[in-house]
C-alpha cells in the first residue's frame, strides 16, 4: 500500500504537536512491547509511538496523519489476543494508557464517564466503593476500557448481564479525518437515526479512536455466591446447562471446565482448588440482594444438577473459598501458557444448544491433528476457549498443524450456526477465518462502510477484513 | 415514472407475486397510505403482499433493475410516516410474513417472520412460561415495526428495548441479496456490528424478512404501586432514589392531574385514587410474591420520604388490569381531547426530566398552547402532545413549528434526543438534522449509500 515512509520530518512535525518530548518515542526509545500483543504472534513495531493525554492530542496527530497518508493504530493495555493493536504498516502508535481518568459518576443517571486508558480494574474498584457495579467481567482486569469496547469484549457474566455492548451510552470518537464525533448519550433509550455507536463498538480500531465513554452501571447486589458442581462427565455437565438457563433464577456465570486445566492452574498458582477428583466441572455463580435471595436462586439449581448426574454441590459461602475458586479460574490462561512452549488460541461461539457437540469435537481433531488442545469456557453463553499447545513440535509443524487445527474448528463452528469470535475480535490472527466463513455480502458491505469512514485506510490498516 | 418503465416492472412483478397480492391503481387501499397519526398522506403506485424471503429477493431486485422506490409496511401503527410510500413506487406489505416460526427452549429463542404481531408474540411465549420483555404500547404493531423503530416500551429500565432481544436477523438488502446478521448466540466480536445498524433504521437499510428474538423465562408474579405526589417536581425527583435502590422496578410511568381527566371523560370512567397533582405508577415482577413484597414495601417507604402523599398497592389482577389499561389509553384520551395533534417523543438524560417537563408547562404558557404529556420517567423517554383545539389552520401551523422548534432546542441542550422510540421517519426528519453534527449526518448519509447505492429503499425518510 502506497502509505508516505516516515521520515524524521515527521517526527518533528508530531513532536512540535504534542510539544512533550517524553510523550513522542522515535527510534531508539520505543520500546519492543510496542510490536506485539499479549499473545505475541504477530509482531511489527511502529515509527513513532505518541503517548496522547487528550482528546486533543488524538485528533491532532490523527489530523496530521490523514493529511499526509500515514497509518495509524491506537493502542490501550496491549492485552489482546489477536494482534489488533499491532502496527503492521508501522507509522503511527497512539497509545491511548495515559488517557486514564475516571471523569464523573453520575449517580441519577447511574453512569460513568471515562478516559480510554482507565483499566477495567480501576472501574471496579471504583465503582464498588460507590456500592455500584459495572457488570461486564473479561477475565482480563489490566485491560484498558477502550479495549474492551473495541472488541466488543464479552466475560463470565454475559448470562445474566450481557456484554460491554450492552453497557455502553455513548462515545467520544476521533475519526480517521481528525475530526471528534459523539455518537449515542445518557439517554436509555434512542431512536434517532442510525446506530453508529454500536457499529465503533467491536470495530477493533479500524473506523476510529475512542477518546472518551459514558458507560452504564447498575446498584451493585450485596451478595455473592458461587456453587463448584462436579460430573462423571463433561457431557453430563453441559446437558445440564440449557436447564439451569431454564430455570427461575439465571446464573450471573456459568463456566465448565476440566479436570486437566485445573491441575495446571493448581501447579501454576501453588494452590490447591477445592475439588479436583471430577472429570469435569461447572461453576455457577449467583448474585442478589439479601443472603436469603441467594439462597432462594441456588437451590433449586444445585438440586437439578444433583438430578442431573452432578456427583456433589460445593457451596463457596466464605470470601476466601468464593477468591480461591475465581483466582484459579482467571489463571487458566496463563496456567495452560505455562505448561507449554508456545501457543495460539480461538475464541469460537456457537449457540448454547451445540456446545456439547463443538466441546465433543476439540479431542477428536486433536487427536487428527496430532496437536495437545485444552478448552474452558462460558458454557452458558456458548463461547468456548481453545488453545492449541506447540509442546515440542518444531516451529514449521507446529504451524502447520495449528493452522489445519483452525481452519477445521472454525468450519465446524460454522456449521453449527456459530462464529469465529466471541470476545477476543479478529484482529490479525483471525483475519482469514473470518473471510472464510462470512458471506461475501456481508463483508462486502463491511468494505462499504470501513471506506466511508477511512477513505485512504489509513486507520489499523490490515485488521478484520482486507480493504 | 414513465408508462415503460411502470410496464416492465409490472411485468416482472407478475412473475414473481400471484394476481391476488399484487395490487395496482384501484386496487390500492386508501390505508396504505398514512400511518397512525394520519398527518401525511401518499399512495403507492404498486403493492405486494410476499409471502417468503425468496419473494422479497426476487420483488428487490426487480425494484432495482428498474430504479423504482420500495417502501416496506407492517401494521401501519407508526407515528413519523416511516411506513408512508411519500415518493409513491412499491410499498411491500409484510403482515402476510405473520408466522411464528420455531420456539427454542435451549437456546431461549423464538423465530418470526416480520409481521407478526407483538400481541401474539406475547400470547405465544407467555402461555408457555416464557417471556419476550420489551413492552411498546401498541401491541397491534408488527415485530418488524418494532425493530424498524427500535422500539422501547414501558419495560426498558429492567429490561431494556427492542435492540437487546434481537438475536439475529434475516434481510434482504436493496440489491436483492439475503444477508444473515447474527445468530442464536449470545457473544459476538466477528466484524463490524451489521445487525445494530439495521435494528432502527427504519426500512431505509434493508428489509427484514426474519427474526431471532431472545426470550427469557416468564415472571410468575407483577405488581404495581400507583403512588400520588403535590406536584410533578416531587415525582420526578423520587425516580433516581428508586433506581438506586438496588430494587429495579420493570417500570416507572409518571403523569399529572390533566391526562386524568382527559382519560376519564373519554373513558366516562373515574380514575381510582383521583384528586392528586401527579402520579408515579410502578410494576415489580419476579418469580415469588414474598420477594416482590420485600421489594415495594422498600420502594413504598422509599417514595413516602421523598414526598409522596400516600401509596396505593395494586396486588390484585383486576386492579392492575384498569390502572395499565388507563395508562394504555391516555394517548387516545388525548387526541379525543382535541381537533387534532402532533407529538413529540423526545428522550433526555433521567436527572433532565424535571427542568424538560418546566420547559413544556413554561412554553404552552407563552404560547396559549395545551401540550399535555406523560412518559417513561425511569428512562427519560416523554411524550407530549401539541393539541390544536381551536386555532385555525394557518396559526395552528405556526404555533406547532414554534413549540417544536423550542422543545426539540431544549431537548438538545440537556443532552437528548429527538426520538426515544418512535423513530424519525419523515416528520421527525427537519429535528434530526438539527440536532446531529454535521460529520455525523454525513457519516450516516454514507452508510446509507453504501447499503442502498441507487437510494431506492424507503427515500425521504430519516435523513
Amino acid at each position: 500500500m502506497a502509505y508516505k515512509t516516515f521520515t524524521k520530518e515527521d517526527y518533528t512535525a508530531i513532536l512540535d504537536l504534542i510539544n512533550d518530548n517524553d510523550r513522542v518515542l522515535y527510534q531508539d526509545a520505543i520500546q519492543e512491547e510496542y510490536g506485539h500483543d499479549e499473545l505475541g504472534g504477530t509482531e511489527s513495531l511502529p515509527d513513532v509511538v505518541v503517548l496522547a493525554a487528550s482528546t486533543a492530542d488524538v485528533s491532532k496527530v490523527m489530523t496530521y496523519a490523514y493529511e499526509n497518508n500515514i497509518p495509524v493504530t491506537a493502542r490501550g493495555a496491549g492485552t489482546g489476543l489477536v494482534g489488533a493493536c499491532v502496527p503492521i504498516e508501522h507509522g503511527i502508535l497512539i497509545d491511548i494508557s495515559k488517557m486514564d481518568q475516571i471523569l464523573e459518576l453520575d449517580e441519577d443517571n447511574l453512569t460513568l464517564t471515562v478516559q480510554p486508558g482507565v483499566l477495567l480494574m480501576t472501574i471496579g474498584d471504583y465503582t464498588a466503593e460507590h456500592d455500584l457495579f459495572f457488570p461486564p467481567d473479561p477475565g482480563e482486569k489490566s485491560a484498558t476500557i477502550a479495549g474492551n469496547i473495541a472488541t466488543n469484549a464479552g466475560g463470565m457474566r454475559a448470562v445474566k448481564y450481557g456484554v460491554t455492548r450492552d453497557f455502553v451510552r455513548e462515545l467520544e470518537v476521533v475519526l480517521p479525518t481528525g475530526k471528534v464525533v459523539t455518537f449515542g448519550g445518557k439517554v436509555v433509550k434512542n431512536s434517532s437515526g442510525l446506530d453508529l455507536k454500536d457499529l465503533i463498538i467491536g470495530s477493533e480500531g479500524i473506523l476510529g479512536i475512542i477518546t472518551k465513554a459514558v458507560l452504564k452501571l447498575l446498584p451493585a447486589p450485596k451478595k455473592v455466591i458461587s456453587l463448584l458442581v462436579p460430573f462423571p462427565t463433561l457431557r453430563q455437565a453441559i446437558d445440564t446447562v440449557p436447564e439451569i438457563v431454564r430455570s427461575e433464577n439465571v446464573p450471573i456465570a456459568i463456566e465448565f471446565m476440566e479436570q486437566d486445566v485445573i491441575l495446571d492452574a493448581e501447579e501454576y498458582l501453588g494452590k490447591k482448588f477445592p475439588d479436583h477428583s471430577a472429570d469435569a466441572y461447572l461453576l455457577l455463580r449467583f448474585d442478589g440482594n439479601t443472603d436469603e435471595e441467594v439462597e432462594k436462586a441456588y437451590q433449586p439449581v444445585a438440586d437439578l444438577c444433583l438430578k442431573q448426574g452432578a456427583v456433589d454441590v460445593f457451596i463457596s459461602d466464605t470470601q476466601e473459598r468464593e477468591d480461591s475458586i475465581w483466582k484459579a479460574r482467571s489463571a487458566f490462561l496463563e496456567a495452560i501458557k505455562g505448561s507449554t512452549t508456545d501457543m495460539d488460541e480461538l475464541d469460537t461461539v456457537v449457540p448454547r444448544s451445540k456446545v456439547n457437540e463443538m466441546v465433543a469435537y476439540f479431542p477428536e481433531v486433536s487427536k487428527e491433528q496430532g496437536i495437545r488442545i485444552k478448552s474452558f469456557g462460558h458454557a452458558g453463553d456458548g463461547n468456548l476457549h481453545a488453545y492449541m499447545l506447540k509442546d515440542d513440535l518444531s516451529e514449521a509443524e507446529f504451524q502447520k498443524r495449528m493452522t489445519k487445527t483452525m481452519e477445521l474448528v472454525y468450519e465446524k463452528a460454522h456449521n453449527l450456526g456459530g462464529l469465529v469470535s466471541g470476545e477476543h475480535g479478529i484482529g490479525y490472527a483471525k483475519k482469514r477465518y473470518l473471510k472464510e466463513t462470512m458471506d461475501p455480502v456481508n463483508l462486502e458491505l463491511m468494505r462499504g462502510i470501513k471506506k466511508t469512514f477511512d477513505p485512504k485506510n489509513i486507520l489499523n490498516p490490515n485488521k478484520v477484513f482486507d480493504v | 415514472m414513465d408508462e415503460t418503465t411502470k410496464e416492465n416492472f409490472l411485468k416482472a412483478l407478475t412473475k414473481v407475486i400471484p394476481p391476488d397480492r399484487l395490487y395496482t391503481e384501484d386496487e390500492i387501499s386508501d390505508d396504505y397510505g398514512h400511518d397512525e397519526i394520519n398527518t401525511i398522506f401518499h399512495l403507492p403506485e404498486f403493492a405486494v403482499k410476499p409471502m417468503t424471503t425468496k419473494e422479497v429477493a426476487t420483488v428487490m431486485q426487480c425494484a432495482n433493475e428498474n430504479n423504482i422506490s420500495v417502501v416496506v409496511r407492517g401494521a401501519g401503527t407508526g407515528l413519523v410516516g416511516g411506513a408512508i410510500p411519500t415518493t409513491g413506487g412499491l410499498l411491500l406489505d409484510l403482515s402476510g410474513m405473520n408466522e411464528i416460526k420455531q420456539l427454542d427452549t435451549d437456546n431461549l429463542t423464538l423465530t418470526v417472520e416480520p409481521g407478526a404481531l407483538l400481541t401474539d408474540i406475547k400470547q405465544y411465549t407467555e402461555t408457555r412460561g416464557f417471556f419476550y420483555p420489551p413492552d411498546p404500547g401498541e401491541k397491534t404493531a408488527t415485530i418488524g415495526g418494532n425493530i424498524s423503530t427500535n422500539a422501547g416500551g414501558m419495560r426498558a429500565i429492567k429490561y431494556g428495548v427492542t435492540r437487546d432481544y434481537v438475536r439475529g436477523l434475516t434481510v434482504v438488502t436493496a440489491l436483492g441479496n439475503v444477508m444473515h446478521l447474527g445468530g442464536k448466540f449470545v457473544k459476538n466480536s466477528s466484524g463490524f456490528d451489521l445487525k445494530d445498524m439495521i435494528i432502527g433504521s427504519e426500512g431505509t437499510l434493508g428489509v427484514i424478512t426474519e427474526i431471532t428474538l431472545k426470550i427469557i423465562i416468564k415472571p410468575e408474579v407483577t405488581m404495581s404501586l400507583l403512588v400520588p405526589f403535590p406536584n410533578f417536581k416531587d415525582a420526578i425527583k423520587a425516580v433516581p432514589n428508586i433506581l438506586r435502590s438496588g430494587i429495579t422496578p420493570t417500570a416507572v410511568e409518571f403523569f399529572e392531574q390533566n391526562v386524568i381527566k382527559y382519560w376519564e371523560s373519554f373513558s366516562q370512567k373515574i380514575f381510582p385514587e383521583d384528586g392528586h397533582q401527579a402520579y408515579l405508577l410502578l410494576s415489580f415482577d419476579g418469580q415469588k410474591e414474598a420477594q416482590i413484597e420485600d421489594d415495594y414495601e422498600k420502594i413504598a417507604e422509599l417514595c413516602l420520604e421523598h414526598g409522596a402523599e400516600d401509596v396505593y398497592v395494586l396486588d390484585d389482577v383486576k386492579q392492575q388490569e384498569e390502572i395499565w389499561s388507563a395508562r394504555g389509553a391516555f394517548l387516545e384520551a388525548i387526541k379525543d381531547s382535541t381537533t387534532e395533534m402532533d407529538e413529540v417523543d423526545i428522550v433526555v438524560p433521567r436527572s433532565e426530566i424535571v427542568s424538560f417537563v418546566q420547559y413544556v408547562h413554561q412554553i404552552a404558557t407563552t404560547e396559549n398552547i395545551r401540550i399535555p404529556g406523560f412518559g417513561h420517567a425511569g428512562d427519560g423517554n416523554l411524550h407530549f402532545y401539541v393539541c390544536r383545539d381551536d386555532y385555525d389552520q394557518k396559526t395552528w401551523q405556526e404555533k406547532l413549528t414554534k413549540v417544536f422548534d423550542a422543545l426539540y432546542q431544549e431537548s438538545k441542550t440537556l443532552g437528548g434526543q429527538v426520538s426515544g422510540e418512535h423513530g424519525i421517519g419523515i416528520a421527525k426528519k427537519v429535528y434530526l438534522r438539527k440536532s446531529l453534527d454535521e460529520v455525523t449526518y454525513t457519516a450516516m448519509k454514507k452508510i446509507k449509500q453504501v447499503f442502498d447505492p441507487n437510494n431506492i429503499l424507503n427515500p425521504d425518510k430519516i435523513l
